[in-house]
Order: C-alpha cells, then structure tokens, then sequence
C-alpha cells in the first residue's frame, strides 16, 4: 500500500510537471496589397507660364544683321513609358505679318541650351520644327533665344505672328 | 504484493481525504489555474490600398482613395511585455520592369501606440507598440510620393504586417 500512495504522489508531481505553461511568442500576420496608377502626363511652361511674348527692338541693318530677344526659359515636365520619345515642337501661325506687308517666318530663327533641346532651329510655318527631343520620363529646361534677320529690304512696321507650341508624350 | 496502478492511487488518495475531514469543520481551498498563453489576432478594414493617378505639380503626395485603414491588434501578453506591429514591403513597387521605390509609400498613424513612417522592403518598420495585454485599435493613412519621373504604369505592391506578442 505505502509503495501505491507514493506512486500516486510521484504520479501527481508529474502532472504538475506536464500541467507548467510554456509561453512561446506569438505572431499573427496580415497583407495590404497597393496599387498606384500612374498615366502618362505632359507639361510645358515659357517663362513660368503657358503663354509668353517676345519682342525685337528696331535696328540698323548695317549694324545688326540680326537681332536677338531676350531667352525664353522653356520647362517641360513629361511622364510616359520607359522607351517614350518625349517631343516639343513649334510651328508658327503665319509669316510675321503688319497689315499687307509680311516678313518671311524663315527669318525668325533660334538657338538653344539644354539637354535634349536642339541647338538651332529656323521658324516654319507649314511644318512643327523640333525643340526639344528626348526619351523616358522627367523634366527638362532649357532657354530659347530668337533672333530676326535684319533687312533693308523690310517695309516699316510692327510685325507680329503666333508661334505654337506642342508637348507629346505618348 | 501486486503494485497499484496510479490511477488507483489517485482514487485511494482521494477517498482518504473525504473521509478524515469531519463535515461540521470542513474547510477547502480550491485552487483555480487557468493556463493563459500568449496569443495574437490582426485585422483590417481593408486589405487594399489604392492611389489615383495625380499631376505631381498640384497633389506631391497622393493620398489613398479609400481613405485610412483601421488596424485592429489583439494581442495576450505578459505584463511587461512590448507587443509590437511591424510592416515589410514584399519588393518595391512594381509595374512589370518598372519599379517605384517602396519608400515613396509613407504614413501617419493614430491612436495610442501607432507611429509615423516609411515603407521599407528591406526592414520592417514598427507601425504601432503597446505594453501588456489588450485591444488596440488605431488607423493608418498612406500617401504616394508623387513625380515626374515616375514611368507610366499601374504599379502594386504587397505589405505584410507582423504582430509580435512576446
């Protein structure tokens, strides 16, 4: 009989033994899935603005075959495919034109600094003449300096004309 | 002498106590044990996120469309214990080759515990820590760093969120 009671004693402290908590680190998990669009995007600023003005001053012909206005500061802000040929383009509405008289666009012409900008360029009326031609998303500045022919052959006037713009990104 | 089973010695030590204790002077203690381990539960309102294209001039930071997430932690811990919410981006954002780094997702957390941060696809950075045991219910409010630079696309993302209860 003493040996069954011990038994059940030594029984019992095993039961304690089995019954002591072990109190491992619990983790539970969970998933947010994100998803952000992003579409293809263009912007083009002159001088800080969507519209901008140039003039040229009147000059002696002998003394300034050409004359400059001051530089445009071109922004162009593209978003597009990673192999997406960025372009800007310009075009002008009609020959500089005062009254009956006009001046030929030809005579409008530019030089630019800037990565991607061309370096020259000769104003047209009748096809988009590149600015700027680069690939891939991002921003780009450069400056666009105009300058006009001068020529005693011009009749006096005040000669205007639109130059149009165009940003594409595919 | 045949050697009792335990499960009779358990019975006899049983029996004994039950008669030697006389009914008019009973008294007993009952010892009560309840084995509480640890345990965690995670939840959210939504398990998406979603950020509308924006032009990057007027919205830098493009909130989520569907607003802030609600985390709800429960976590059974020791007193003293830090339980602590962590979340790891999977990768960066992706759109087939195109990547957006995971650091252009940031957030603003609130509620007691929950922090501010930035997505990491490489450490996983602490959402929210509490002490001891409880429910912990807070939100948090993601935004897309947004640029020019991006390449067009539709990019995605999985964060796994970890609730540790030591």
């Amino acid at each position: 009989m003493k040996k069954a009671v011990w038994s059940g004693i030594i029984a019992a402290a095993g039961v304690l033994a089995l019954s002591t908590s072990v109190y491992a680190q619990q983790t539970a998990n969970g998933t947010v899935n994100v998803t952000a669009n992003v579409n293809a995007k263009a912007k083009l600023t002159i001088n800080g603005a969507s519209a901008a003005s140039i003039s040229f001053a009147d000059a002696d012909p002998d003394v300034s075959a050409t004359v400059a206005a001051s530089p445009l500061s071109i922004a162009v802000k593209a978003r597009t495919t990673g192999n997406g040929a960025v372009t800007l383009t310009v075009k002008a509405s009609q020959a500089l034109t005062s009254g009956t008289d006009t001046i030929a666009i030809n005579a409008l012409k530019w030089s630019s600094t800037g990565t991607n900008f061309a370096l020259t360029g000769t104003s047209s009326s009748t096809a988009e003449v590149s600015v700027l031609s680069a690939t891939g998303s991002g921003n780009h500045t450069g400056t666009q300096t105009y300058a006009l022919d001068n020529s005693w052959a011009y009749a006096t006037g005040t000669y205007t004309t639109t130059l149009t713009y165009t940003l594409t990104a595919p | 002498m045949s050697v009792a089973s335990p499960l009779s010695s358990w019975l006899f030590l049983i029996a004994s106590l039950a008669i030697a204790a006389p009914a008019a002077a009973q008294t007993a203690t009952s010892t009560f044990s309840a084995n509480l381990g640890g345990i965690a539960k995670l939840s959210f309102s939504s398990n998406a996120l979603s950020f509308p294209d924006a032009d990057p001039d007027t919205v830098p930071l493009i909130a989520a469309a569907g607003g802030a997430i609600t985390i709800t932690a429960k976590a059974r811990a020791s007193l003293a214990a830090t339980v602590t919410l962590t979340v790891l981006a999977a990768d960066d954002l992706r759109s087939g080759v195109d990547t957006i780094p995971a650091s252009a997702l940031t957030w603003t957390g609130s509620g007691a515990g929950f922090t501010n941060g930035t997505v990491s696809r490489a450490t996983p950075q602490v959402v929210a820590s509490w002490t001891g045991s409880g429910i912990r219910t807070g939100t948090q409010t993601y935004r897309f760093q947004n640029s020019w630079s991006y390449r067009t696309g539709t990019y995605s993302v999985s964060l796994l969120y970890t609730l540790v209860s030591p």
